[in-house]
């Protein structure tokens, strides 16, 4: 099975023990509706656990178990999704999903007989044991090491104008967006793989997503290249944030007024 | 039933750009072949940065349907800034789009039928329609079916793949509006009565243009049958692609060889050129007229109602225009610069699907788009619902529609920051309600941030264009001035120069000239018209001509020394010290 979860397919998994369903989006938006039985973990609390001890303790807490098959959704087309199934994956789980549209289209899938509920799910404390997947994670020696080396290639999936402002050294740009799809959450593989191809970019390459600073829309982005049948990705977590703080070398396109064309 | 959209892509473009830019990755074909290749299917380089690249999108006549502007919102977003922008020539241009990702835009646009061919490079054009063609008050008929069938006649043509420079055709809807005289093929619809009967046919124009040396489109002869539209083009082409000089790059637009052979000489030729066309033409070779969807309406007779909302009123008095088909309006979103978000394209679309009887929009030559066709009784509502998305600014029919080329956001030519001084400029017209004023409405202000004219500054009742002054070592942005310019139809005149203006007090200078003029000016006398007088020779006391009028803004445009204020020293959205750096165009492939 895919780690992406289709509308249909989740109709079949709806109800079931050894499944949890975990809605990514803010507490308030959980509180006004979302789908039967599924947890609120807000991608907030996931971003705010800064290690794998921290991690285990905040998912076992909401009552996810080593065995279960985890479905993450959000509303914001996988960017908070995307982020909490890589920490559980992260931390060692196995069975972790993606549902393959947003909660907003979702509900209005015709699949989806089940009404939304406002009822917060009651659930037990999970077990969860730590077994990091370090093949993962980038941190920031990995970056560094595959500057030197390079021996892959650093994806920056920030917006264009914060990219030609500054970014990570060899880094190339591809703005989240360029792997969002329309209804469903990803852009066709194909259309993916022919994206990194024309790139220069091999399906074994080590791969490192980067993004602004909370490992979000370089998280889905990780999805995305996962999908195309890219092996070796990593998401650099801490992403650009931290390199800034470090106060380490950036390239910059220089004598341009990008920003003017901007009409934002 | 709306019209079936133009198709103008070709999909396999797209795949044949992917080889052709792998060929050029593995070295095998030269960069120069590169270049003349990518040129070709619209794509120019940023600037200094080779990786990147401008993506223009060819709109003949401006005419662009919602699904076109919700694929251009998402090649926006996923491979390019999140803005596209508008640009004087009815492109939709997408900036700092990486080129190993051009394959894929292209196959985006040839989904929604768009192409980029022939956007750049020694080729024809896009070629542009007055966007009020159709719903002119004043236009004997619709030019658009024509101006799209010329398109589609030249698109791809092997007449057009090798030209000695770019070439460009412009349709006008009337005598008072549009370009025509400023193209190098210029055309006014015209109705020509004859035994009783009328027929269509155009005034043909032939050898203008704007760049570092402008020139206004001479009239072939008074008026040619619309039979003899393609044949006269053909012609003209011809001439232009046997005769052109493919040596001095700098000096061979089409309008250069038809004034140094002098233009009775160069009509004579196209007169006998077009003789050949028509005895040797195919009979395949035909003008194909593609028609837009019209309407089908029925008029409002509506009482008008009195809305009191001071902000649509101002509005409606300066972005709403009435069309000829009673009942129904024009309206302008004027753009700032001609930028517009991926957000704003998206909520475009839905407004005109929702607004507009004939479901397209137009892209306009000020930078702009247009929805047309919209009811009397649906303005207030299109207002607010175009306002919530920031596309309600009002100015558009003024002189706070500023217009300003790319400049130093993106343009290898570029040498001051255009485009951000022309927001700027408008900004401050609308905070001072200067739309509003009766006798600015008819002036306007374009600004280039070279001598090239893609602003189109020399059209301008106050343009400008940019370069650098040293000041005791020390280089500052700077604008040469022109005042008077226009293009209006069958009426065109170039701006004279006037003088140099530090780049930071060009917005004071506007207003000093402004100024002037309303304590000067004769009882309803417009500004374009005052400053008409004033370059004849005719001006009002004390600022009788150009001479006299610089004395009084010199004060206004002098540059202090960099130690008493360094800020004259950084051009707009600068944070730098000013360098003028620029580097090879690549509009002369």
């Amino acid at each position: 099975m895919s780690f992406l979860i289709s509308p249909e397919e989740l109709k079949g998994l709806i109800g079931k023990d050894d499944v949890k369903l975990v809605d990514a989006r803010r507490r308030e938006d959980y509180l006004q509706g979302h789908i039967n039985q599924a947890i609120s973990i807000p991608i907030h609390d996931v971003i705010r656990a800064l290690d794998a001890e921290s991690l285990r303790k905040l998912f076992s807490s909401k009552g996810i178990s080593q065995e279960d098959t985890v479905v993450v959704y959000d509303d914001e087309k996988g960017v908070y999704a995307g982020r909490v199934a890589w920490s559980l994956e992260y931390i060692g789980h196995k069975k972790v999903k993606l549902l393959d549209l947003s909660y907003s289209d979702l509900i209005k899938h015709e699949y989806y007989n089940n009404k939304i509920s406002k009822e917060e799910e009651k659930f037990k404390e999970g077990k969860l044991d730590i077994n990091l997947n370090e093949s993962i994670l980038a941190n920031l020696e990995f970056v560094k090491g595959l500057i030197e080396s390079r021996d892959g290639f650093i994806i920056d999936v920030r917006e264009r104008l914060n990219y030609l402002e500054a970014h990570i050294p060899t880094a190339q740009t591809m703005p989240w967006k360029v792997f969002i799809g329309d209804k469903k959450l990803f852009k066709d593989a194909d259309r993916i793989k022919r994206l990194l191809f024309n790139r220069g970019i091999m399906q074994d390459s080590n791969i490192v997503t980067y993004c602004g600073g909370a490992g979000t829309l370089s998280g889905i982005s990780f999805y995305a290249l996962r999908l195309a049948g890219f092996s070796k990705v990593r998401l650099y977590v801490r992403s650009f944030l931290e390199w800034k703080e470090l106060n380490l070398p950036v390239e910059v396109v220089k004598d341009a007024n990008y920003w003017d064309l901007s009409a934002y | 039933m709306l019209a079936n959209p133009v198709n103008w892509s070709l999909e396999e473009e797209a795949n044949r750009f992917e080889e052709m830019l792998n060929l050029y990755k593995q070295n095998k074909i030269s960069e120069d072949e590169f270049r003349r290749f990518r040129l070709q299917h619209g794509t120019y380089s940023s600037r200094f940065q080779t990786k990147f690249n401008m993506v223009r999108v060819k709109i003949p006549s401006g005419e662009v349907n919602p699904e076109q502007l919700e694929k251009i919102a998402e090649i926006c977003e996923a491979f390019s800034i999140g803005s596209a922008h508008v640009s004087t020539r009815e492109n939709f241009q997408i900036h700092w789009v990486y080129l190993d990702d051009v394959p894929e835009v292209l196959r985006e646009l040839s989904k929604v039928g768009l192409t980029t061919r022939e956007a750049c490079g020694n080729t024809i054009r896009n070629v542009t329609a007055s966007p009020l063609a159709g719903v002119c008050l004043f236009e004997p008929f619709d030019v658009t079916p024509y101006a799209k069938g010329i398109a589609k006649f030249f698109l791809r043509n092997p007449l057009n793949q090798n030209l000695p420079r770019k070439f460009k055709i412009n349709f006008s809807c009337c005598d008072k509006h549009g370009f025509a005289r400023i193209g190098d093929i210029g055309l006014i619809p015209k109705l020509k009565e004859e035994n009783g009967k009328k027929e269509k046919g155009f005034q043909i124009f032939f050898g203008g243009g704007l760049g570092p040396a402008s020139f206004i489109g001479e009239p072939l002869e008074d008026f040619t049958l619309e039979t003899d539209l393609l044949p006269s083009c053909i012609a003209i082409v011809r001439l232009f692609d046997r005769l052109g000089d493919r040596e001095k790059m700098h000096r061979n637009r089409m309008r250069y060889l038809v004034h140094d052979l002098s233009p009775e000489k160069f009509r004579e030729m196209i007169i006998k050129e077009r003789r050949i066309v028509k005895a040797t033409l195919p009979p395949s070779a035909k003008l194909e007229l593609i028609e837009s969807y019209y309407p089908d309406f029925k008029e409002e007779q509506k009482e008008s109602e009195v809305i009191e909302d001071e902000d649509y009123q101002r509005w409606f008095l300066t972005n709403v225009l009435p069309q000829r088909q009673k009942g129904f309006y024009t309206v302008d979103t004027n753009l700032p610069a001609g930028d517009i978000s991926a957000e704003q394209l998206r909520a475009l679309a839905e407004i005109c699907r929702k607004y507009s009887l004939e479901r397209i929009v137009r892209l306009t030559p000020t930078q702009s788009i247009l929805l047309r066709w919209i009811k009397e009784s649906d303005l207030y509502e299109l207002y607010r619902e175009l306002s919530k998305h920031g596309l309600g600014n009002p100015g558009a029919n003024s002189i706070a529609k500023c217009v300003g080329c790319s400049g130093t956001t993106s343009c290898n030519l570029a040498i001051t920051n255009s485009h951000r001084l022309a927001k700027e400029i408008q900004a401050k017209l609308l905070a001072l309600k200067l739309d509003l004023d009766e006798g600015l409405k008819t002036a306007s202000i374009k600004i280039s941030g070279c001598p090239n004219s893609c602003g189109q500054h020399e059209i301008a009742t106050i343009g400008f264009y940019g370069g650098a002054s040293r000041v005791n070592g020390a280089l500052a942005p700077t604008y040469q001035m022109l005042l008077g310019g226009e293009a209006h139809g069958n009426k065109a005149s170039l701006g004279v120069m006037l003088m140099r203006v530090p780049a930071r007090r060009v917005i004071d200078v506007v207003l000093k000239v402004i100024e002037l003029y309303k304590e000067s000016k004769r009882d309803r006398e417009r500004l374009d018209e005052w400053i008409s007088r004033v370059i004849k020779n005719e001006g009002p006391e004390g600022i009788r001509n150009p001479d006299e009028l610089r004395v009084k803004l010199e004060s206004t445009a002098t540059i202090p020394t960099i130690d008493k204020n360094p800020l004259f020293y950084v051009d707009w959205g600068g944070e730098e010290k000013f360098r003028a750096k620029t580097a090879r165009g690549e509009c002369a492939a």
